[in-house]
């Protein structure tokens, strides 16, 4: 028995199957990230859990009680779940200690009210501010605290940071983990952001066309993508026909060595950061030629081209200090396993010259 | 960006004006298409009904057009007195003759031609000749039988101001038909004791816009008596029908100031370029023709004034009617009347 | 108008100062509007402060106090609950036919409330007095709650109902401690136009039977002995107006409505019904049977009476439907067009020199224009040019001009709208990309204009021709419009030959309003001075 524990759920809006028979079970005090593009049903699965919408068929359970079912709806306030809505949903006709003391009842909840802002990092004295008075930021973490205040058994965040800017983002997801690891609950982040479900999650979710495709720690998920497309869902991502004989692949990067044996014809998939650049013929390099260079400040994404005009475009993450000088002729090394996988149809880049 | 901006709004602003130049112009173009016979122009306190069916009959006999212009008789005495001479009224036909007899004090009235005035009976018209009576309505009581025994009704308007009535008698001080019944007690009476009785009234009546809303009240038994003109209980019992028109109506004591008989007369403007034509409206206006499909149409309810023209049968006969010997030179102007009634706090 | 609001908050161009002449025509419009303000206090100060103060220490000041104070309060409270319900039901509820509720929840905005005065005394003289007045403002004037509360609703946060719920709300306690708070600001401004509105009314009332300030005022003016009355209540009426419209600007001004954020909004969940819409369905029909289907069905059964039939037999001869229909079009043409060219300047100023110092009070002074009743704008120009201007005096053009005042702020709000979205960068676009001013003009700023000076000029149209109190008292001799036939006909009880002149004004008026809301949106038909 999980702290939420969801089977078959399937949910329909008119002739659009919005997610179709999802099993999905979440631990007690870990964090799910549930990683989707828009489309995919992930707010809905969100909006089921919290009981905003029935479902059509499955049940969902919460710390092992019966919340949903094609015949029972629990209504979402006898749920103890906490909510984090986009964009934080503050009431704006309270102050920001009665939007945190909403739950909570009558009485006088001063104390309660402190020690929370204390926990999202805002001071005591924000209770008495209107929202319109706050930034995007402070707004989320005081949501972040009205959701926490009646000590919920699970949190509930839909997409809590897209609307702040990027500046701003890692410190109140910073905030917000910290805060949900401080009390203890178990949390659902709903997301599109593959860094923000890798760096958040205990596990991530990934949710395609209202099926779940993989649930696996961040780690698996990156480096063991289940196929091509989530490879390249989940991050930047070298895909390269390959022939497969037991534990090693060949390519046109060489002959690589391969996370699980596989035999015949292949997909690797090769992470960019896997992709070393060497002087030009450095042993046991392959010798290409360096395009167009995508730089970032703290690393760069370098474009590469083969002498073989048939292989599509490789990229290469390389530290910005390391960055070659020019364009021009150099080596590739490609450092550790990589992953395999049947399915052989995948899209093609079209090679610049 | 400003060199093409600001051309536009003054463009915009010659538009304008254009506009409003050709408005006006389209208006002084009307008003001067007057042609062969002249369009002429009434100032009518008359229901609109009555007076669409003369100036209609009126255009057939003649060709000549009359144009409307439609208001309470003291609102269209008043606008007459404050347009001044340049007035667009040719004539002007009320219900009541104090807003005659004012602009006739005013000398707004042309005389009328003695053919026409011949035509009724010489009191019925205004003592100088310089407006005629057309048709004639009296005041009454109409009374609810369910309410109140026949037995019970005031034998004099002076009554109504007795504490006794509180409660059961309907007026409608607004209404231009209730200055007259004023005047008519402030000439029988005197000043002091009409303003006593208006106040009395105050304590006693139940208000009402006008005479087709206390007849109403009084028919569906709100209250039990109101003073009204009597055509228009004679209006409401052909709107309602005899079976749904419980109420009646009473006379007062005969020759009481409560059965004044108010007189509805014509007249021309002495600034009227056609006077001819004006002239010739007023003749139609009390010519058996006229009088006869006035008596005969169930839209007005007035005795004609043509003493050859029997009245509408709906009406009590002319000749039981009794009214207090009062002529319209001693009615006044409603001027009094008015002061009187507003100092008794009624309008 | 709340695609008007979105507008207007864009950041516009700071330019150097206006021309003097685009500021003095800018000025015309709060001129008029403040003209027959200035003429009835002058009316007033002319009798004498001592004879004001009698006048107005009357018994019957004290009875039409009463008259308008209670009518108010329990139309504005019907109104709110009306509309709020209606509001809620076809926005926020799975209600069954929510579209063609929506219609219909606005229709009676197309139907002028002295018509709708006319059907229900028609039916019987029962419904005259305050009963009848209270049906007709409530079931005319629901809209004006209904469409800003539809409004506030559909920008409320879906998010902020799914928060209180997961903290632990019911769905009701959820409507009355989150929804409720929001909406009532949008709620209280809806009765506050509703109060206007009741104020401003002199046809409907008048029909009715039902003193208020509009029609002793033109009691007084009828009576014609006292000027001073007239101007006396005249001065009363306009303070209660103008502190309505104050209030109401105050309370919109004080708003921050509800979405704090901007992101991608979704579309709340409707609130499930159930056995409700076993009440819901039926109320909404009797709201449509009463507010549309009474005035339509009044006029449709008068119509099928042969005019001797009915109570008086003025018989309303085609040609006279005719004339009536024509005049009533070309009033409304005309002043459609006076309006927006006198009000064009005036939202070129506001639109492009949002900051020059003169620019706000000028809008201010012309958005006053709907706190001042019809009927003392009308009493003004007649005293403004009897004896003195008879040029303009019973003249068309002086009716004109008195539509011109009443309706400005619609023209102000449509042009304001067109000229933004005609933004000057666009111009500048154009030009810029080689495009002289003349083919700016006809490529840029007029197809991207035109929508707005339509809606305005449609709005103005709708206006005129269902107006009462200004075309009574200021058209010229001779013209009747369908407005001046139905109050003539309905006053003598002539129910039956009213009849066509007031299903051409419905059918006007609904034919324009639809067209309208078909092109612009419902939100269109209503007009506040949010603008």
């Amino acid at each position: 028995m999980g702290a939420l524990d969801i089977a078959g759920v399937s949910k329909r809006f008119g002739a659009d199957t919005v997610l179709d028979s999802v099993d999905l079970s979440v631990r007690s005090g870990d964090i799910l990230a549930i990683l989707g593009a828009s489309g995919s049903g992930k707010t809905t699965l969100l909006r089921l859990i919290a009981g905003f919408e029935r479902v059509d068929a499955g049940t969902v359970a919460i710390g092992g009680g019966m919340v949903a079912s094609p015949t029972l709806h629990v209504p979402p306030e006898r749920r103890r779940i906490g909510y984090l809505a986009q964009e934080g949903a503050l009431f704006p006709h309270m102050s920001v200690g009665r939007n945190i003391a909403f739950g909570l009842g009558h009485g006088r909840h001063e104390a309660r009210i402190a020690e929370l802002l204390g926990m999202v990092g805002l001071p005591e004295d924000f209770a008495t501010r209107s929202p319109h008075q706050l930034s995007g930021g402070e707004q989320q973490r005081v949501a972040l605290a009205r959701a926490l205040a009646a000590s919920p058994r699970l949190i509930l965040l839909d997409e809590p940071f897209s609307a702040l800017d990027a500046a701003l983002r890692q410190d109140v997801r910073q905030t917000v983990t910290d805060a949900i690891r401080a009390t203890g609950a178990t949390a659902i982040l709903v997301t599109h952001d593959q860094a923000e479900a890798l760096s958040m999650g205990d596990r991530v979710a990934v949710l395609r066309d209202g099926r779940i495709v993989q649930n696996t720690d961040p780690v698996s998920l990156y480096h063991r993508p289940r196929d091509a497309a989530l490879a390249q869902f989940v991050g930047e991502a070298v895909l390269l026909p390959a022939t497969a004989q037991d534990g090693q692949a060949t390519c046109a990067l060489g002959t690589l060595a391969l996370v699980e044996p596989m035999q015949g014809a292949v997909t690797v998939m090769i992470r960019p950061e896997q992709i070393r650049l060497v002087p030009e013929a450095t042993e046991g390099s392959i010798p290409a030629r360096i395009g167009v260079t995508h730089y970032f400040g703290h690393d760069a994404l370098v474009e590469l081209h083969l002498a073989d005009a048939g292989v599509p475009l490789l990229l290469s993450r390389t530290y910005s200090h390391a960055l070659p000088q020019a364009a021009g002729p150099i080596g590739l090394v490609v450092e550790g396993a990589v992953i395999a996988f049947s399915d052989t149809a995948f899209p093609v880049p079209a090679a610049a010259d | 960006m400003r060199s093409f901006r600001l051309p536009r709004s003054s463009r915009l602003t010659l538009t304008a004006l254009a506009t409003a130049g050709l408005l006006t112009a389209s208006v002084a173009q009307a008003q001067a298409q007057t042609g062969a016979k002249p369009t002429l122009i009434l100032y009518s306190a008359q229901h609109a009904q009555v007076v669409t069916m003369l100036t209609k009959a009126f255009e057939a006999k003649t060709g000549i057009a009359v144009k409307v212009h439609s208001g309470e008789g003291p609102e269209i005495a008043n606008q007459i007195l404050r347009e001044g001479k340049s007035s667009p009224a040719d004539m002007v036909f009320v219900e009541n003759s104090p807003e005659l007899t004012l602009l006739d004090q005013n000398h707004f009235l042309a005389p009328v031609n003695k053919a026409t005035l011949t035509v009724v009976p010489r009191a019925d018209s205004a003592a100088d000749g310089d407006w005629v009576g057309v048709l004639e309505r009296q005041n009454v009581l109409a009374w609810n039988p369910k309410l109140i025994a026949e037995s019970a009704l005031p034998r004099h308007l002076a009554d109504l101001a007795d504490p006794a009535w509180k409660g059961k008698i309907a007026i409608a001080p607004g209404d231009a038909d209730f200055l007259p019944l004023v005047g008519a007690m402030i000439h029988a009476e005197g000043k002091a004791k009409t303003l006593a009785w208006l106040d009395g009234l105050k304590k006693n009546a139940k208000i009402y816009q006008d005479d087709e809303a206390v007849v109403a009240a009084v028919n569906r038994g709100s209250v039990a008596t109101g003073i009204i003109n009597n055509y228009y209980w004679a209006r409401l019992r052909t709107e309602m029908g005899p079976d749904r028109t419980p109420s009646r109506i009473a006379h007062f004591a005969p020759g009481d100031v409560g059965n004044l008989i108010n007189v509805s007369g014509a007249g021309v403007l002495e600034t009227s370029h056609h006077q001819k034509e004006a002239q010739q409206f007023l003749a139609f206006l009390v010519s058996t023709d006229a009088q006869t499909m006035l008596a005969k149409s169930s839209v007005d309810y007035e005795y004609p004034l043509h003493p050859g023209v029997a009245p509408n049968p709906l009406l009590a006969p002319r000749d039981t009617l009794h009214p207090p010997a009062i002529t319209p030179a001693e009615l006044g102007n409603d001027r009094e009347a008015a002061k009187l009634v507003q100092q008794a706090g009624l309008i | 108008m709340s695609s008007f609001r979105v507008l207007s908050s864009l950041p516009r161009p700071s330019l150097p100062r206006p021309s003097h002449g685009l500021v003095l025509i800018g000025a015309v419009p709060a001129a008029l509007v403040l003209l027959p303000i200035g003429i009835t206090l002058a009316d007033a100060a002319e009798a004498g402060a001592r004879q004001v103060i009698a006048l107005l220490w009357r018994p019957l000041v004290g009875t039409l106090l009463f008259n308008t104070a209670s009518l108010t309060v329990a139309a504005a409270f019907c109104c709110m609950a009306l509309g709020t319900a209606a509001a809620v039901l076809i926005e926020r509820t799975d209600l069954p036919g929510r579209s063609a509720w929506a219609v219909l929840a606005v229709a009676p905005l197309a139907v002028p409330a002295f018509v709708a005065s006319y059907a229900w005394v028609s039916i019987s003289p029962e419904f005259e007095g305050f009963g009848g007045a209270l049906i007709v403002t409530v079931f005319a004037y629901t809209p004006l709650v209904y469409l800003p509360v539809a409004a506030a609703l559909r920008g409320l946060d879906p998010a902020l109902e799914d928060s209180a719920r997961a903290l632990g709300d019911t769905p009701w306690r959820c409507f009355y401690r989150v929804i409720l708070p929001q909406l009532r600001p949008a709620i209280l401004g809806g009765a506050l136009l509703v109060a206007l509105n009741i104020l401003i009314e002199f046809g409907a009332f008048a029909m009715m039977r039902f003193r208020t300030f509009t029609t002793e005022i033109y009691a007084a003016y009828r009576s014609g002995f006292n000027g001073a009355e007239a101007a006396a209540l005249a001065i009363v009426l306009l303070i209660f107006c103008l502190a309505c419209l104050a209030a109401e600007t105050a309370l919109r001004r004080n708003v921050h409505y509800a979405r704090i954020g901007k992101g991608t909004r979704r579309r709340a969940t409707p609130w499930r019904l159930g056995r409700w819409r076993l009440v819901a369905v039926p109320g909404f029909a009797l709201f449509a049977l009463v507010s549309l289907g009474v005035p339509v069905f009044t006029v449709l059964f008068w119509l099928t009476q042969h005019g001797a039939a009915a109570i008086t037999p003025d018989e309303a001869s085609p040609r006279a439907l005719l004339d009536a229909t024509l005049s009533t079009i070309e009033l409304g043409l005309g002043a459609a067009l006076l309006t927006l060219v006198l009000a064009l300047p005036l939202a070129i100023l506001s639109t492009r020199w949002p900051r020059f110092a003169l620019t706000l009070p000028l809008e201010r002074g012309a958005w006053l224009a709907q706190g001042v009743p019809g009927i003392v704008i009308a009493l003004a120009l007649i005293t403004a040019t009897i004896g003195t201007i008879p040029a303009l005096y019973q003249s068309t053009f002086l009716l004109l001009i008195a539509y011109a005042i009443l309706f400005m702020p619609y023209a102000l709000v449509g042009i304001r709208s067109a000229l933004l979205q005609a933004d000057r960068r666009l111009e500048e676009a154009a030009r810029s990309l080689g495009s002289n001013w003349l083919a700016v003009l006809w490529r840029v700023t007029v197809p991207l204009a035109a929508p707005g000076f339509g809606a305005a000029a449609s709005l103005v149209f709708i206006a005129v021709s269902t107006e009462l109190t200004a075309t009574l008292l200021l058209a010229p001799i001779g013209t009747e419009t369908l407005a001046i036939r139905i109050w003539g006909d309905t006053s003598t009880l002539a129910f039956a030959a009213a009849a066509p002149y007031a299903a051409v004004l419905i059918a006007l008026s609904m034919a324009a309003s639809w067209l309208l809301a078909r092109r612009f949106g419902v939100s269109a038909l209503h007009t506040d001075p949010g603008g």
